[in-house]
């Protein structure tokens, strides 16, 4: 059973066809890197996983469970992180934590569990106590992302994790994100510009552009089919240059 | 553990009370206003009554008999009158003469008055206003006047009557008989006439609309910013996703607004009996009579309201839908509160019992009309039409709660969109 099949899937916003028949396969336990210019369908692909949007047509599963009929187990057992999110400015990060934590923990004392590592995965220490309008954009970035992968995800769907956040911020993110994948065996699809972080954390890599991915593979596979020196030059090469 | 519609709830009341607009809004604001308007509505009282302390009055006397003379000692021995005599020698003189000197009115006796008076033939004193700043004060000042001309006008007949017939008591003559009126309310006759008693309901049948009428726009606004900002900042994506129905995201984001409303009710409330006491209460006391809402109507009133705000609520929640951030959901609330504030106009000035049956029809369609219909209907008792209100209120909310989660259930709620912003921005 793969973590999420995507077969054929067509996606039209009145005359708009933002997807035109996209096939994916994440195997469980695997770090997906969907790369691909703006406007290319990724966060469009990532919505429908979420369960936020339905399929024009195709089939859409995450670990067998389908997105459109089966919506509700679905969200059981994946976490999305929308792009540029935000959190509940006037509460504190640890109430955040706790108000996202109690929809997924069965008990008390799984809530606490969670809480404390999304407290440890955040890395905000004392700063959790603070209102979240006082926090910097890195720092509410690594708060949504520990509140992301606090719940222990089957399926963790991170669209644009370290989008505009600077070095040092974005590497933590990277790290935590590596990490817990691989502490956990937390299957992760995720989204991003930067062909450095997908180098680094994906196991594998689609490049989609226009509502098709166009090519999947390893970064090795792919520099290797297309003789590039990094997966940049494989972007460009495949995508046209756009 | 909590449920996860109570989390959403506490959630919203904390977000929301932590937001300053909706603390400032709800709390702060009618602990202000209402204070400073009951102040500002009696320093206006106060400011008129000064004014009327003493009134300056100038007066031509073209007659200078007896009886003029007489009128003239009258008002100058009267302490709210400053009375200024005028040597003027023609009415137009004098007009000019009391406009230098800035009186507000000017008393002409006439020529032949008093000869008048004493041979039975009615006579006419004319007085001419000087209306400067159409204030409110400068009728009350014609009214002064007035008053102490009519008095002059009964001791007159007063003596007249004494002079014609020695052996008849002059007020047997003037006032044969006086009137005693008196009003049946809710089988009781009460010693009261019924346009004291008509005002005094009205008083509370206005009163309670524009509470009402407050307090739905004020529970719209905070609903339709909960979404938006949710919208706004990205975190509804995330809510949509997390394990809980999506009903239950609705009704906590409808309930969380609803706990705001109520908050909002009681202190708007309180504020708004605080001002009707500064400026009312004296008088309402001194009437005790048992006229009003009874209990019964107090709990009919507050379903109608409730159910009411709802649909209130749940109207703003998914219109808000439609915006991409608060000003967009603040734009399309217009609509709203329009549709809010025009039966409240309409039902304020006019009687719905007269309206044409098109208007009638109209008014009753539109959901915020109800709790002042339903105000009005238990004021006059009248609980079939209460009924038949709430019927259709809850009928209406059922729908539109009905529609809010089909439209909660679909990818609209991520995907609508109404543009306000101007495309030059960028």
């Amino acid at each position: 059973m793969y973590a999420v099949y995507i077969e054929d899937l067509r996606k039209r916003f009145g005359d708009f066809e933002a997807l035109k028949g996209v096939n994916l396969r994440v195997a469980p336990g695997e770090v997906y890197g969907l790369i691909g210019p703006n406007g290319a369908g990724k966060t469009t692909t990532l919505r429908i996983v979420a369960t936020l949007l339905i399929p024009t047509s195709g089939k859409v599963e995450v670990f067998g469970y389908d997105v459109v009929s089966q919506a509700s187990e679905v969200r059981r057992i994946i976490s999305y992180l929308p792009e540029e999110a935000g959190a509940y400015r006037r509460l504190t990060g640890l109430e955040y934590l706790r108000f996202m934590a109690s929809f997924y923990a069965k008990d008390g004392e799984e809530l606490e569990r969670m809480v404390e590592e999304g407290a440890r995965i955040s890395g905000l220490g004392g700063k959790l106590k603070e209102k979240i309008s006082n926090y910097s954009k890195g720092m509410k970035q690594r708060l949504l992302v520990a509140r992301a992968l606090m719940c222990h995800p089957r399926l963790a769907i991170l669209d644009e994790p370290t989008g505009g956040l600077d070095v040092v911020h974005a590497h933590h993110i990277r790290r935590i994100i590596k990490e817990y994948a691989s502490a956990h065996g937390t299957t992760v699809l995720l989204s991003s510009h930067n062909m450095l972080e997908v180098e680094y954390l994906c196991d594998r890599v689609g490049i989609i552009d226009n509502g098709v991915v166009l090519v999947e593979g390893t970064s090795e596979e792919l520099k290797e089919r297309y003789d590039a020196e990094n997966l940049e030059e494989v972007f460009v090469k495949v995508a046209g240059g756009a | 553990m909590r449920s996860p519609l109570a989390t959403i709830i506490i959630k919203e009341l904390k977000d929301l009370l932590r937001d300053p607009r909706v603390f400032l809004g709800i709390v702060v604001m009618p602990i202000i206003i209402f204070p400073i308007m009951g102040g500002a509505v009696s320093m206006a009282q106060t400011s008129t009554y000064e004014a009327l302390k003493t009134v300056k009055v100038a007066c031509l006397n073209l007659d200078h008999g007896q009886w003029s003379e007489e009128l003239i000692s009258f008002m100058d021995s009267n302490q709210q009158i400053d009375l200024i005599v005028l040597d003027a020698q023609s009415v137009q003189d004098a007009v000019a003469e009391t406009a230098k000197l800035g009186a507000p009115m000017l008393i002409v006796i006439p020529k032949g008055f008093s000869e008048n008076l004493s041979s039975y033939t009615p006579a006419v004193i004319s007085t001419i206003y000087f209306v400067k700043k159409y204030s409110f004060t400068e009728p009350a000042i014609g009214d002064v006047v007035n008053s102490v001309l009519h008095e002059f006008s009964e001791l007159v007949s007063s003596k007249l009557v004494e002079s014609a017939a020695p052996n008849v008591n002059p007020e047997a003559v003037l006032a044969p008989f006086s009137v005693q009126e008196e009003t049946w309310i809710k089988g009781n006759v009460v010693r009261i006439a019924p346009e004291q008693l008509i005002g005094v309901v009205l008083t509370q049948s206005i009163m309670l609309p524009v509470v009402i009428m407050v307090l739905i726009l004020v529970a719209a606004q905070v609903a339709a910013t909960s979404v938006a900002m949710e919208k706004e900042e990205k975190t509804l994506e995330t809510l949509l996703t997390i394990p809980v129905s999506r009903f239950t995201i609705l009704a906590g984001k409808l309930l969380g607004s609803v706990a705001i409303a109520g908050l909002g009710a009681v202190v708007y409330t309180a504020g708004f009996m605080m001002y009707m006491n500064a400026i009312m209460g004296p008088f309402l006391q001194a009437l005790n009579v048992p006229v009003g809402i009874t209990p019964l109507g107090y709990a009919i009133m507050g379903v109608s309201i409730f159910l009411t705000l709802l649909a209130a609520l749940a109207i703003a929640i998914t219109v808000s839908v439609f915006a991409e951030d608060v000003r967009g959901a603040q734009s399309l609330l217009g609509f709203i509160i329009i549709l809010v504030i025009i039966p409240f106009i309409v039902l304020m000035t006019g009687d719905y019992e007269y309206f044409p049956l098109g208007l009638k029809i109209a008014l009753f369609a539109i959901p915020f009309s109800h709790p002042i219909l339903v105000v009005k209907a238990l004021l006059a008792e009248d609980y079939l039409f209460t009924a038949y209100s709430i019927a259709y209120i809850a009928a209406f909310t059922v729908v539109v709660l009905y529609v809010a989660a089909k439209f909660f259930a679909t990818e609209k709620i991520v995907t609508a969109k109404l543009t306000f912003k101007r495309k030059a921005r960028r």
